[in-house]
């Protein structure tokens, strides 16, 4: 009882100390993306009237939009799991002690605070048609390959997306290997337990809630790699790394708002779907710890 | 269906009437309009959307109604009409919105400005009345009602006389046979052929229906039996894929459907066969050449009866001849065209009626003669013929080569012209911008012999679909 009021005046501090950020969410995220709701519902910007799910049946219809979603998840659930991979591999690794830790750890920090539209510029000149990788192969004979404009373009936007987040997640990865106590690898030791055995029964189990949260990170990210296709390619890229962003934003410009509704409204739900599944995961998971 | 027909004949029946109480403009005034008035008046709007056009809504006489025409930039000719009409209705405002006069858009910051806000508002229902439309992206409008079926007041509007107009250029305009604009002027696009070399060499052809390759072939027998060293000069060959695309937009482009066809062997087919040509001396794209005349054909683009004296002038033939421009397989034959200031009515305008009346008097009034091309009225440029004649001269402006004087006049001089404008069958289109870009981003690569014909019709097709399905 007495713990519950405790919380109960915990709450009405957080709310207060919350009250300007939830303001401005409010205003410029909630506000806006609930006309954006209406919106989606309506046949016409203004003074529309309701038009049922009429926007959502063309949305889905619409053979761009069924490419942009599949490219999306398709780049999600190959980038994801890479990334995770990728990145506890090399978090393991710089938390022993290894020969210039510190200053890998920066290099790997690093492109968190290079500016995309540099990086992309970089990455352009080095995979363009003419560009450097193609002026290598030539010089070796090999044929030019048209990285951007084919389904390889996939792998570059991939290279991208690992390079520019792997720092980010080694980080987060570093702390939550740290927070393990050294007593548990002792004690596992004690019973007789293998390298492989810590590895699958201790550090991947006390790493697990720090997971979550670096997947849910990793999967808002890989949406947002749109930036970097745009920057490469424009706003009607090659067919396979064209993202729902740029069928969005493309709407967006031709001004069919009721449609780009309906497609954020679809995106928004499938985010927020996969992030509670994500976060009952991570609950069930801690209660059986427990 | 057929009641609201005939109050729709009753309703124009009355706007003219209106009209001719007005400024008495001639022609016939009915008898009855009796039909208008009778029973009940339907609303037009929601009931009747789907079969009938909204311009069915009456005329009120007498109650002043503003008309909001969007233009992009400022047009000294619909300034003046717009003066003389609303002196003929004094109940009619027209309220012009462009540019200023005379502002010049240079950083084209003007017509983002003039797309962003009328589109928004046409897409939104509301926005301006009538409304030029050539820098809009009228493709993106299909299917949405947002454009008045024009072609359904021209056929029923008694005081609308369809052969006074050149309604080969009306005609094509719109997609499903709807006529959603009507351009005020157009350019006609033709060759001009040496015709001594080409007499001489004895080559036959039949230019008024021939495609890409019988001119090839012509071409090549031409070069081969000698006179110039090409047959044909054209800017670039991208220009000239530009051109091939625009007039076989159609079979290349279903907006519609949402379907590209630049997959197929018609478009791979065109950029080998420009390849080809310029491989067999049929095109060149030196432009010195043309400065020279040292080519068979050339282009021509014909915007006013003087205009094209001049040009023809201009042209160092000893004998020159009009052609049609070659087409694509299977089209029909004809010559091509461009328009310019296509006018269209919005759909959700209050004042559409009001609105086909005056778009008919700018098409008609026969003192207004379009500052850019050729007029869409016929009798227009019977009259531009005519006071040509009369003077029996026309003046060339002396800018320093020497080639200015003033120069005879015949009515033979003009019978080209005369038959290649009533041969004017197919427009060319402008392509839709996203469609337009990859074009020109993904063929130099062909052209300059790193890509494949198949690679880079690829890359477009792939592009263009994305953009037709979004």
């Amino acid at each position: 009882m007495n713990r519950r009021g405790a919380l109960l005046r915990d709450g009405r501090a957080a709310l207060l100390f919350l009250a300007p950020s939830a303001l401005g969410f409010g205003l410029f995220y909630l506000v806006p993306f609930g006309m954006g709701v209406w919106y989606s519902f309506t046949d016409r910007t203004g003074s529309g009237s309701f038009a049922g799910l009429e926007n959502y049946r063309e949305v889905l219809a619409s053979a761009s939009f069924r490419q942009a979603a599949a490219n999306s998840l398709l780049f999600t659930g190959i980038g994801v799991p890479l990334l995770i991979a990728l990145s506890l591999l090399l978090a393991l690794l710089l938390n022993r002690s290894l020969y210039l830790r510190q200053t890998l750890r920066t290099v790997y920090a690093l492109p968190l605070v290079v500016p995309v539209a540099s990086v992309a510029l970089v990455w352009q000149i080095f995979f363009d048609w003419n560009g450097t990788l193609n002026a290598w192969r030539h010089a070796l004979h090999l044929g030019r390959i048209d990285w951007l404009q084919s389904d390889g373009s996939l792998w570059v936007l991939l290279l991208m997306y690992l390079w520019k987040n792997i720092g980010y997640d080694v980080i987060l990865f570093l702390a939550a290997l740290q927070a393990i106590p050294a007593s548990y690898y002792e004690t596992a030791r004690i019973e007789g337990a293998g390298k492989v055995r810590q590895l699958l029964h201790v550090t991947l189990v006390y790493v697990t809630p720090a997971m979550v949260f670096v997947v849910l990170i990793s999967v808002v990210n890989s949406f947002k790699v749109f930036r970097e296709a745009y920057l490469l390619e424009g706003d009607y890229p090659y067919g396979r790394i064209y993202m729902l962003q740029h069928y969005m934003n493309n709407l967006f410009l031709s001004l069919d708002v009721q449609k780009l509704s309906a497609a954020a409204v679809l995106m928004v739900g499938s985010i927020v779907l996969l992030a509670s599944f994500l976060l009952r995961a991570e609950r069930k998971f801690r209660d059986n710890l427990e | 269906m057929r009641k609201t027909q005939v109050l729709l004949a009753g309703s124009l029946l009355t706007i003219s009437l209106a009209a001719c109480s007005g400024g008495g403009d001639g022609g016939q005034t009915p008898a009855s309009s009796a039909p208008a008035t009778k029973g009940s008046a339907p609303s037009p709007s929601s009931s009747s959307a789907v079969t009938e056009p909204a311009i069915a809504s009456p005329a009120s006489d007498g109650e002043s109604k503003t008309i909001v025409f969007q233009t992009y930039q400022y047009n000294e000719e619909f300034a003046a009409a717009i003066k003389n009409y609303e002196a003929l209705h004094p109940n009619i405002t027209i309220k012009l919105n462009s540019l200023a006069k005379g502002e010049e858009d240079l950083n084209g910051l003007g017509l983002e400005k003039f797309r962003q806000t009328t589109s928004t508002q046409l897409l939104a229902g509301q926005g301006p009345d009538l409304i030029d439309v050539d820098w809009l992206p009228t493709d993106r409008y299909a299917g949405k009602n947002i454009l008045t079926d024009l072609g359904a007041a021209m056929a029923s509007d008694p005081s609308f006389h369809k052969e006074d107009y050149f309604d080969n250029i009306i005609e094509p305009v719109g997609s499903e046979g709807e006529i959603t604009s009507i351009p005020m002027s157009f350019f006609m696009q033709t060759l001009v052929g040496d015709q001594e070399a080409i007499e001489k060499s004895g080559v036959s052809f039949d230019d008024k229906s021939w495609n890409w390759d019988e001119f090839a072939e012509a071409g090549r027998q031409l070069v081969a039996k000698g006179g110039h060293e090409d047959a044909y000069v054209f800017k670039s060959p991208i220009n000239l894929l530009y051109q091939m695309v625009q007039a076989n937009l159609p079979a290349l482009v279903d907006a519609e459907r949402k379907e590209a066809h630049f997959d197929s062997d018609l478009f791979i087919g065109m950029l080998n066969g420009i390849r080809k040509m310029e491989e067999d001396k049929v095109v060149t794209f030196d432009i010195s050449k043309l400065r020279d005349g040292d080519v068979f054909f050339q282009d021509l683009t014909i915007d006013s009866p003087e205009g094209y004296l001049t040009r023809m002038r201009d042209i160092q033939y000893p004998k020159k001849k009009l052609y049609y421009a070659p087409k694509a397989d299977g089209q029909d034959p004809g010559g091509y065209f461009t328009t310019y200031d296509k006018l269209a009515i919005n759909a959700h305008s209050k004042v559409q009626a009001e609105a086909w009346d005056f778009l008919k008097y700018l098409m008609s009034d026969p003192a207004l003669t379009p500052v850019f091309g050729l007029p869409i009225n016929r009798t227009v440029y019977e009259k531009q013929v005519d006071q040509l004649l009369e003077a029996g001269q026309y003046t060339v402006e002396e800018d320093g080569s020497g080639r200015g004087g003033t120069f005879p006049v015949t009515k033979a001089d003009l019978q080209p012209l005369d038959d290649m404008l009533s041969g004017a069958a197919h427009p060319l289109d402008s392509l839709p911008g996203t469609i337009e870009q990859a074009l020109f981003e993904e063929t130099p690569a062909f052209f300059s012999g790193q890509k494949t014909a198949e690679t880079v019709a690829k890359l477009i097709q792939n592009k263009a679909t994305t953009y037709l399905n979004e």
